[in-house]
Formats: structure tokens, sequence, C-alpha cells
């Protein structure tokens, strides 16, 4: 018997009765599962009477609530403020133009933040997710790179992933533009990576890299402008070679696509499915 | 110039309108915010205090999760689950703001743990060491200092499995990984504890060696 089950048993994770039956009888019977299940169950008890619950300090709820309470009153009075000045006298012509240069070096300034980050593919290293996926289109079109797990279902290829040791939820997407072609497991460094394929009846060819955002300065690199570019719930496009290159985060993972065709679809249905 | 101007006026007095709507809309996003997110604050500190292992940086990480889930919260779906949204988002601060300059994940020597264990295992039936009277006479800062002392992945599912009382699904979508993971992961973590809790009841004397 898998001993992570006396695990979960003592969870009260087990609903199945019949399998509950079996795993009391197995601790009765066999020594070394008792073993296990009082040492499991030890440990659950010495944290939950020795372990502390802290709460939340006063002071930093209060903290949090100003921080985020509507500025109501102060926003009417600026703007009042805003209107008074223009009835004074002072008010000339000098000013009008000092107004009308900040507001234009503001606008400049305000684009600069959300500004597209610049990636040069030449200067990517192998660990790079943007290297990585590129290189994995191109073994794909070479017919170098064939799914491991054929498949039309987005349920049988996240099963796919999840049962074959890729430690991080996945998304798979379906669309009704393209179909579901399989999926593929890689390894690094000991990580199961998830990667799927999805095939056009003009043979276009779409294929989606993901992995958890954790995943990102550990064991893959990302340019950190690109990061905190996605972390702002923006979506990143570049064209290399002819194909789309694609980036977007779904929920938690940093997601990878690149497609040879379709591009608008591509861009639609992948920048649409960003969810913080 | 007069044209300058009064357009100026007019934008401004329509911005003004414009002002008391968006007025409007982000006090009734305030109150939602209120009712649905704040109630989590010491589920959240309590989890955040245990990542850190410090009161201050518990409070920036719990402060900076609460910004930012309501910069977002108007993207958020109302109606599903705000917890697990608000533990996602403190797990990723936690990561982005502690471990942006760690490249390597925490490295478990899984084979001393084992041959520790292993060791301490009964050869007969006799298991005194496993009485829970032999641990009561640890601190409370001890055991903790213990589960604190557990690399990340491990510590997190016993606070939230053991201190919390989440079920293994509510967890796995707390920290986005599948649920036989979280099985695995507190199986792994009380067995790591375990050998924990055993040297320092040894160290003190408190289980005889024979």
């Amino acid at each position: 018997m898998n001993n992570e089950l006396i695990t979960a048993y003592i969870d009260n994770e087990i609903s199945d009765q019949n399998l509950l039956i079996q795993i009391k009888d197995q601790i009765e019977s066999d020594p070394s599962l008792k073993y296990e299940y009082q040492v499991q169950s030890l440990c659950k008890k010495i944290v939950t009477s020795k372990v502390k619950k802290i709460p939340a300090p006063e002071s930093l709820r209060n903290r949090i609530l100003s921080e985020i309470k509507p500025k109501e009153n102060i926003q009417k009075k600026k703007n009042n403020l805003i209107l008074d000045f223009f009835y004074r006298p002072s008010f000339s012509f000098a000013t009008a133009m000092i107004i009308v240069i900040a507001i234009v070096l503001i606008t400049i300034n305000r684009s600069n933040v959300n500004r597209v980050p610049e990636i040069d593919i030449t200067k990517l290293n192998p660990e790079n997710m943007f290297f990585q996926a590129v290189n994995n289109y191109s073994s794909i079109l070479k017919g170098q790179l064939t799914p491991q797990f054929l498949s039309n279902n987005s349920k049988e290829i996240c099963n796919y992933f999840s049962t074959n040791g890729v430690n991080y939820s996945t998304i798979v997407p379906e669309f009704k533009e393209w179909k579901l072609l399989g999926a593929v497991i890689s390894e690094d460094k000991g990580t199961k990576l998830a990667h799927h394929v999805y095939v056009g009846d003009k043979n276009q060819i779409i294929y989606v890299f993901q992995v958890d955002e954790t995943y990102i300065n550990k064991l893959l690199e990302l340019d950190s402008q690109l990061i905190n570019y996605l972390d702002d719930g923006n979506c990143y496009s570049k064209m290399y070679n002819g194909n789309l290159v694609l980036f977007s985060k779904m929920k938690n993972n940093i997601v990878a696509v690149i497609a040879n065709n379709d591009f608008d679809d591509v861009k639609n249905n992948f920048c649409n499915l960003s969810l913080f | 110039m007069f044209y300058i101007l009064a357009l100026v006026k007019h934008t401004l007095l329509e911005n003004t309108s414009y002002s008391m709507n968006e007025v409007e809309k982000q006090k009734k996003l305030y109150e939602d915010f209120e009712r649905e997110a704040i109630p989590h604050m010491d589920a959240l500190y309590n989890f955040a205090f245990r990542l850190t292992g410090d009161s201050d940086e518990a409070d920036d990480l719990v402060q900076e999760t609460y910004l930012r889930a309501f910069r977002f919260f108007d993207k958020f779906e109302q109606g599903t689950n705000c917890k697990a949204w608000l533990f996602r988002i403190l797990k990723n601060t936690f990561i982005n703001k502690y471990r942006k300059d760690t490249k390597e994940p925490d490295k478990v020597d899984y084979e001393e743990v084992d041959n520790y264990y292993e060791n301490i295992k009964p050869s007969n039936a006799d298991s005194a060491h496993l009485e829970k009277d032999i641990y009561d006479n640890l601190l409370d800062d001890e055991v903790s200092e213990a589960v604190n002392s557990l690399p990340e992945d491990f510590r997190t599912v016993i606070i939230l499995c053991d201190l919390e009382g989440y079920t293994y699904e509510e967890i796995a979508d707390f920290i986005d990984i599948p649920v036989g993971t979280v099985r695995s992961r507190l199986h792994r973590a009380r067995k790591m504890l375990f050998t924990k809790l055993h040297k320092y009841a040894s160290d003190k004397g408190y289980i005889v060696k024979e």
C-alpha cells in the first residue's frame, strides 16, 4: 500500500468507504504501516497543539484599509482648486504654455511605463524561455519533436501532464479555429515541463509552452522587463522568422505561444485568456 | 488662446463629473473588497508570518498582497473563491519579493532524512518514542522553530493543513498544485518534521537512547 494513503487517512481525505476499511485493517495488521500512522498522526497533533496561530495586528488592518479607501473629499477639493485657479488674474499665456508642456512631458513618461520590452533573440542564453520556445517550435516544424501523447481533449492533456510528473497546474484551452494535437513533457534539471500543440485546417501549427512563474529565475530565464510587462496584465508579441511569438500570463503560468499563421486569432485568443 | 482656455475649462468641468462617477465606482469597489477580502487577513497574516519567520516582513507581505489584490479586484470574478485568490497573490508576492535573487530552489537531503527516520524506527513493537507526552516537554517555540526550518514547499502544506485546517482540495487551489502533490508533500513534510522533533527531544534527554 502507498504510505501516502495513511497521510490522507489521518487527514480525513479518504471518501471511499471500502478503501477506508482496507487502510484501517492494514494499519492494524502491519507494524511498519502502524509506525507510519503513529508518526504522521503524532506530527499533526504536535503542530495543532504547539504552533500558535498569530492574528493580523489591528494596526496593519487599519493601514491597509486607509491605503485603499477612496479619497472622495480630497478629490473634490482638488478639482475645485484647479477650477479656481483658472479664474485668477495671474493666469497668463506663460502659465498656459507651462501646463501644455507639462501635460506633453507627463504623457511621454506615462507611455514609457508600459513600453513593450525590446528582446534581441541573438543575445539570449539557451536557458531562456523565449529561446527554448523558439527552438522547440523549429524542431516541431522539422519533425524532430513530435507529441508523446496524442489527444484532442484538453482534460486528457491536463491529466497527462499531472500524472506524468508536471508539478504545476496546466491550462489547455480549446479553440474553434484549431484542434488540439497532443502534448510533450520535457525535463530540465529533473523538473518536468508542459508543452502542447494545436493544428488548423490550413497547416497552421500553434505551439504552447507553459511553466509555473516560480520556475522563472530558478530553472528558466526570462527578461525581467518582459516579466514586469506581463505582470501588469499585458500580452507581448513579436514576429520572428515569419512566426508570431507571443508571451502571456494565464493564472500562475507564464505561457509562450508560437504560431505560423492566424496571427490575429492567436493574439485574440491567448491574450484574452490572460487571468491574474 | 482664449479658445484653448475655454477648452481646458470645459474639459476640467467634464472631468469633474467623470471623477465623481469614478469616486462612486471606487467606493463600491472598496465596500465589496472590505466585505469579501478583508475578513481573510488573519489567515493570510499567519501564513505570511510562517513563510517569512518575521513579523515586520509578514506585515509588509500582507500589505503588499492586499494592495495588489485591490488593484486587480475589478477583474476578480465575484462569487469565486476569494480566499484562494488572496493566498495565490500572497504566495506569488512572496516569491517575487523574497526569492527573486535566489536561482536555486530549496534543497533537501532526503537521503539523510530517510536514513535518520529508518534508524529510529523500532525493531519491535516498542515505540515509546512515539508517545505524545515526550514531545509535550518541548517548548512551543522549539516546535515552531522545527516547522519554520522545513523547506518552504513542505512548510507551506503543514501550515495550511495542520495549523489552518484546510482540505487538500483547498490547499491545491491556494498554491496551485495538484491534490496528489499536496498529499505527497504532507507525507514527506511530517516525516521531516518528526526527525527534527526526535533530534530535539533526544538532545534534551526526553528520549532515552537504547
